[in-house]
C-alpha cells in the first residue's frame, strides 16, 4: 500500500504538472464573428474613376484582377504566357500609408490583430505590377492557421501605388489536400475585421470582371479612415 | 576537452536519450519509440524545406522562385501535418502506448507553426491538436493496459495501471479539455462549425480516465472500510 508521504508527493507532482499545463497554454484569438455586418461606406474619391465601368485590363489601374501561379521554374516574369490565372482579386484595400510597404504593413496588423498568423504555409503565387510589367511574388499573407489542417481563410496581398489587392478564400480542411471551397465566403471576415478596426468598407463596389467559381466579379473596398 | 571528458560526456547524453525512450510514457517498445521520432524528424526535416522556399534568397531571389517543387513540399507538408494531428497520435497509441508521446505527436507541428509565424494561439489546428493529444494518450494508457492485463477492461484487474501514468493521462486530459473551453468561448463560430467534427474525440479520454478513477476510488473506500472492520475487531 502506498504510504502517505508517497501519495502527497504523487497529488503534488499532479497539481504541478496541471498548473504548468494551464500556464502554458496559449490564449485563443479573439476574432470578429462574419456575421456582424459592416456597414456600407461611401466609396473615396480614390477609386471614383474605377466604378463607372468594369476593368478589363491590368494595365487600365494598380488593381491585379488576378492571382497567378507559375508554370515553369524560375519563370521570366515579364513573360504572360508562362504564368496561368488561378483566383480572382476579390478585395481592394486603400490604406491611409507613405509606402506600399507601410500600407501592406497596416493590412496585416489588422488581421493579426484578429489572431491571423503571417506568411502560413501555401504554394506560390504573382500578380501582375503594370507599373515594372512585370509579375511579382505574393508581397504579404495571412491565414488563420498556419496549415489549415481543418479549414481557414487565407489571404495573398501585392501593393501597386499605393492600393492593395488582396485575393482571400475559404480553404477546405485538408483531406488529404486542401482547396479553395468559396471566394464569397472569404470576403465576409475581411468586411467584418476591418469594419471592426474602424476602417471604411463598400460591398461590391469595383466590377474587376473576374467572376469565378461563386465570386461574382465585384470587389469590395476598404478604405483606412484618415 | 580531454578524450577522457568528451567520452564521459558521450556516455551521459546517450544515457539521457534512453531514459527518455525507455520512459513509460513514451513506450511499450524502444525500437517503436525510435520509429515515431524518426517520424517527427522526418516531419521537421519537410518543414524545414519549405521554411527555406519562402524564406532563404539566393541572389535577392526567394527559393521558391526558382522551382515549382516547393510548392509540391507544401502539399506533401499540409498533408503530413493533417496526418499527423489526427492520425498518428492514435496509431502510436495503439502499437506503442506511451500516453506522453500519443499527446505530443499532434503538438509538434503546431509547434513548429507557431515558431515559423511567431505567434503562440490557441487556434483551430492547435484545438484539434489538444483533443486528438488528450484521446490518444489515454487510448495509450488503456491499449497498455489490455496487453497486460488481457482484458478490455483492464481497471478491473488487481494490481491496475500505475497510479502515475493514470494521473498523468490525467493531467494531460484536464489541461487540454480546459484550453478547449476557453476556445470554445471565446472563438467566432466559424471556427467552432470546424472543430465539432473532432469534439466526440472527448468521449476517448472523458470514458477511460472515468473508469480507471471510478476503479480508484472504489478501491480506496473498501481499502479504507476494511481498515475500520479490522480495527473495530481489535477493540
Amino acid at each position: 500500500m502506498r504510504s502517505r508521504r508517497s501519495l502527497l508527493r504523487t497529488g503534488g507532482l499532479a497539481a504541478v504538472g496541471t498548473l504548468g499545463g494551464l500556464v502554458a497554454l496559449p490564449s485563443p484569438p479573439e476574432a470578429t464573428p462574419m456575421d456582424q455586418t459592416a456597414e456600407a461606406a461611401a466609396l473615396p474619391d480614390a477609386v471614383a474613376g474605377w466604378t463607372d465601368d468594369r476593368i478589363t485590363r491590368e494595365t487600365e489601374t494598380p488593381i491585379a484582377r488576378y492571382q497567378y501561379r507559375a508554370t515553369a521554374a524560375d519563370p521570366d516574369r515579364t513573360d504572360r504566357e508562362t504564368f496561368v490565372a488561378t483566383s480572382p482579386i476579390n478585395v481592394v484595400l486603400l490604406p491611409n500609408a507613405e509606402t506600399d510597404a507601410a500600407g501592406l504593413e497596416s493590412v496585416l496588423q489588422v488581421l493579426e490583430a484578429e489572431g491571423w498568423l503571417r506568411d502560413p504555409d501555401e504554394y506560390t503565387r504573382y500578380a501582375w505590377d503594370r507599373t515594372e510589367g512585370r509579375f511579382v511574388r505574393q508581397q504579404a499573407t495571412a491565414a488563420e492557421s498556419y496549415f489549415g489542417a481543418s479549414g481557414r481563410f487565407h489571404v495573398r496581398c501585392w501593393s501597386f501605388e499605393g492600393t492593395v489587392s488582396m485575393q482571400v478564400h475559404e480553404d477546405s480542411a485538408a483531406r488529404p489536400k486542401h482547396d479553395v471551397i468559396s471566394y464569397d465566403r472569404g470576403r465576409e471576415p475581411i468586411a467584418a475585421a476591418f469594419d471592426a478596426a474602424g476602417w471604411d468598407v463598400s460591398p461590391s463596389a469595383i466590377d474587376l470582371d473576374n467572376d469565378q467559381s461563386d465570386h461574382d466579379g465585384l470587389a469590395t473596398v476598404i478604405t483606412e479612415a484618415p | 576537452m580531454s578524450t577522457d571528458d568528451r567520452n564521459r560526456n558521450r556516455f551521459a547524453l546517450r544515457s539521457a536519450v534512453s531514459a527518455v525512450l525507455d520512459h513509460p510514457l513514451a513506450v511499450l517498445e524502444r525500437r517503436r519509440t525510435t520509429v515515431a521520432v524518426a517520424y517527427l524528424s522526418a516531419l521537421i526535416g519537410l518543414f524545414v524545406v519549405s521554411y527555406a522556399g519562402a524564406n532563404v534568397t539566393v541572389d535577392d531571389v526567394l527559393l521558391d522562385t526558382l522551382s515549382l517543387g516547393f510548392d509540391h513540399v507544401s502539399t506533401v507538408l499540409i498533408v503530413a501535418v493533417t496526418v499527423t494531428i489526427t492520425i498518428v497520435p492514435f496509431v502510436y497509441a495503439i502499437w506503442n502506448g506511451g500516453p506522453g508521446l500519443a499527446f505530443a505527436i499532434p503538438l509538434v507541428p503546431v509547434a513548429l507553426g507557431d515558431l515559423a509565424a511567431g505567434r503562440y494561439v490557441l487556434g483551430i489546428d492547435t484545438a484539434v491538436a489538444l483533443t486528438a493529444g488528450a484521446a490518444a494518450s489515454a487510448l495509450a494508457l488503456y491499449a497498455t493496459d489490455v496487453r497486460t492485463a488481457g482484458s478490455l477492461r483492464p481497471w478491473r484487474t488487481a494490481g491496475g495501471p500505475a497510479v502515475p501514468r493514470l494521473l498523468a493521462v490525467t493531467v494531460l486530459t484536464v489541461v487540454a479539455a480546459f484550453g478547449i473551453a476557453r476556445f470554445a468561448a471565446a472563438v467566432p463560430p466559424r471556427s467552432l462549425e470546424r472543430y465539432a467534427l473532432f469534439a466526440a474525440l472527448w468521449l476517448v479520454p472523458f470514458g477511460i480516465v472515468a473508469s480507471y478513477w471510478a476503479v480508484e476510488v472504489r478501491t480506496a473506500v473498501a481499502t479504507r472500510a476494511d481498515h475500520a472492520d479490522s480495527d473495530r475487531a481489535d477493540t
